[in-house]
């Protein structure tokens, strides 16, 4: 999850703006793609604060009743909310709800706050909230990041519950064409907000990976999150914008800045009219050169969404939000079952399972900290080290390959002993599962990440131990120009343009092709539409990018030639300089897409 | 009345999170029979899910199950089947 720093709730920039306010800018998490401005409406979830009342003995059954009827508003609106979502998230996203029925109904806790409603004589709305209470707290002490979101449904049952004894009324009326401020979003916020044709959602909290965040890509409403104190800037009416592809807030925005929203929100509407019909397309050049176009993906609730935007597989799954979640290496079975649901999900369309790229500090104690991890033990060096986490994850692999569309792909190739040993190691590991009678693909494909120099330089060599290759260009550039990208001081010689760069791409694609295997490209720089034409002259055979970007992508291969591109590749791997391919490549783009570039791709 | 005990391992992969939680709960309540878990010193009510939810026990977890009531033999063979079935995940 990615973390925002504090001073994020400064304004980037202030300036005069409209009706004389001051124009305000502030940067979150962009969690969900689009653009849109309107008026705000800033909602602050009560703070239930709940006094304790209690009652005299004839008022028991009375409370009583009031608790049950409480109950059963709270068990109606929840059943609304999951028909709701079942219809707008499909059942697997809507089954949060499902959670809720049950936690509402759980006898215990009825048990317990009836309980205490009988002989403590309390309050309803006060027994709800302190029988919640004890098991909120268990949960908040754990360590495990699966529980403290189970908390959070857990305060929302007691929220809903409590609100209904108050009898108030859900939300209120929420006039259509808002973009929601809020501390944080609960799932079911972000479903019944939907209805009321919400145009974007800003909260101080939460993560790409909240709940909350996912069911705003899903509806395709943009997000920004993690902008702490915005609640104390933002107006209850004030004219917003709000920007899910950078993760900008616009707050009283320039006369300036509106204009060019509304122009970007009229280009992306024209443009995703014609993008749409890309969706069942080849990603084909005019002259019928065939590319694959792939997806990056990291949780099982993008498929749909990847799907949905036409991709023609899975061209890097990485495995390691698997570990990153639990803080420990997940089990055969448990990595087995979200392999084989996302198989299953793409078949037949191919999908490529990046063993476990993850370095030494996640195995060993903070004593034994490496001094430069980037070139320590990490990806398949760790792995072969750690044969029993390697074993597992390979047969997991394994046995999600039955239906034919599974690949898997090997990162951190240094030299061909360490490729031949990951080869080596998975041929042993499916004698083991063929000894065991345990079905998996024969034909699986294999391939090598190229991402470190060395690996470039023998391409050759490894090409012959592989069926593909898949170039890794976020560390290949890193490791190539010595260039840590995130450190500010240097970041700007991080340059995909630069000769070194694109030479070593093409040798790459040389070896492959001479070698008879296929080769993609999985880093950023694919779905960077400027070097769309560059890779695909220079022969990449697969793109592989962030879902978002994917239909721009094939609208720009689709739009050239592969002769044309083949000269753009080879003017740009005669330039001398980064600087130099960007002087003619920029504005050929702009000139040839223009609605493209003015949008959001930058 | 006599009590029947049982000990379980957890085989889910990430344990009792919510769906075999789920399950297992809606199948106690289809008994009578009062059941409880436990897990090292912590003692649930089978039929809470919020109980279970707390639980928080990971693949690998032994749990004892209790069964007490009229239709406990029955309880017990059903709940320690899901448990040896890694509730229908697989």
């Amino acid at each position: 999850m990615a973390k925002n720093d504090d001073s994020s709730s400064i304004p980037l920039t202030t300036s005069n703006g409209k009706n004389g306010k001051n124009e305000k800018i502030f940067r979150g998490i962009a969690a969900a793609p689009g653009i849109s401005f309107g008026l705000a409406y800033v909602y602050s979830q009560m703070e239930v604060v709940i006094r304790r009342t209690d009652i005299t003995l004839g008022e028991v059954e009375s409370e009583l009743l009031l608790y049950r009827q409480a109950l059963e508003r709270s068990a109606e609106e929840l059943e609304k909310i999951y028909d709701l979502a079942k219809e707008k998230l499909g059942e697997s996203l809507a089954e949060i709800f499902q959670g809720h029925l049950m936690m509402l109904h759980d006898p215990v806790l009825t048990e317990a706050i009836e309980n205490r409603v009988r002989g403590r004589l309390n309050k309803a709305e006060y027994a709800v909230a302190s029988e919640f209470e004890k098991y909120a707290s268990r949960l908040r002490d754990s360590a495990d990041d699966l529980l403290h979101e189970r908390m959070q449904d857990l305060e929302d049952v007691k929220n809903r519950l409590i609100r209904n004894l108050q009898r108030k009324r859900l939300t209120g009326t929420i006039e259509g064409g808002r973009i929601i401020f809020s501390r944080k979003l609960t799932p079911a916020d972000t479903v019944l907000f939907s209805r009321h044709n919400v145009l974007g959602y800003v909260t101080e909290t939460g993560g790409m990976t909240s709940h909350a965040a996912i069911i705003s890509r899903s509806l395709n409403i943009p997000a920004v999150v993690a902008v702490p104190g915005i609640l104390n800037e933002v107006n209850d009416g004030d004219l917003v914008i709000i920007d899910g592809y950078k993760g900008l807030v616009y707050i009283n925005p320039s006369d300036t800045h509106l204009a060019e929203c509304r122009k970007k929100i009229a280009e992306i509407e024209n443009i995703a009219k014609k993008l749409e019909t890309l969706r069942d397309l080849h990603c084909e050049t005019t002259d019928g050169h065939v590319v694959e176009l792939a997806a990056n993906a990291e949780f099982v609730e993008e498929v749909e969404y990847i799907r949905q935007q036409g991709a023609d597989g899975i061209g890097l799954y990485r495995t390691e939000h698997l570990y990153l979640l639990r803080e420990e290496f997940p089990s055969e079975q448990e990595q087995f079952l979200v392999y084989h649901e996302i198989a299953e999900a793409m078949h037949p369309r191919p999908v490529i399972f990046r063993v476990f790229d993850i370095g030494g500090d996640k195995v060993l104690d903070s004593s034994a900290r490496e001094g430069n991890p980037f070139m320590g033990w990490r990806g398949i060096r760790l792995l072969l080290d750690q044969p029993d986490i390697f074993r597992a994850q390979l047969r997991a692999i394994l046995r999600a390959s039955r239906g034919g569309n599974v690949k898997i792909m090997f990162p951190m190739i240094s030299g061909l002993v360490v490729l031949k040993a990951a080869v080596d190691f998975l041929d042993g590991v499916k004698e083991e599962l063929r000894h065991e009678g345990v079905p998996f693909d024969e034909e699986i494909k294999v391939g090598a990440m190229i991402e470190v120099p060395s690996a470039v330089l023998i391409a050759d060599v490894l090409a012959r131990e592989v069926d593909f290759f898949s170039i890794g260009t976020n560390d290949l550039i890193q490791y190539l120009l010595a260039v840590d990208r995130g450190n500010e001081l240097i970041s700007e010689l991080y340059q995909e343009f630069h000769p070194a760069v694109l030479h070593a791409i093409r040798m790459v694609i040389e070896s492959a092709h001479r070698n008879n295997i296929w080769v993609g490209l999985c880093g950023e720089m694919a779905g960077n539409p400027y070097a769309t034409p560059l890779l695909l002259g220079m022969g990449i055979d697969e793109f592989s990018v962030i879902p978002s970007v994917l239909p721009e992508i094939k609208h720009i291969v689709r739009s050239f030639s592969f002769k044309e591109a083949e000269e753009l590749a080879r003017r740009a791997l005669d330039a001398k300089t980064h600087e130099e391919v960007r002087e003619w490549l920029i504005p050929l783009m702009h000139d040839r897409f223009p609605e493209f570039f003015t949008t959001t791709m930058t | 009345m006599i009590m029947i005990t049982k000990e379980v391992t957890v085989k889910n992969r990430a344990g009792l999170h919510t769906r075999p939680a789920a399950a297992l709960v809606k199948n106690a309540a289809k008994y009578k029979s009062n059941f409880y878990i436990t897990k090292n010193n912590m003692r649930i009510n089978g039929k809470s899910i919020i109980g279970v939810m707390t639980l928080a026990a990971a693949q690998g977890t032994v749990l004892t199950l209790e069964f007490e009531g009229e239709d406990e033999e029955e309880a017990a063979r059903a709940i320690v089947q899901l448990f040896e079935d890694g509730f229908g995940e697989e």
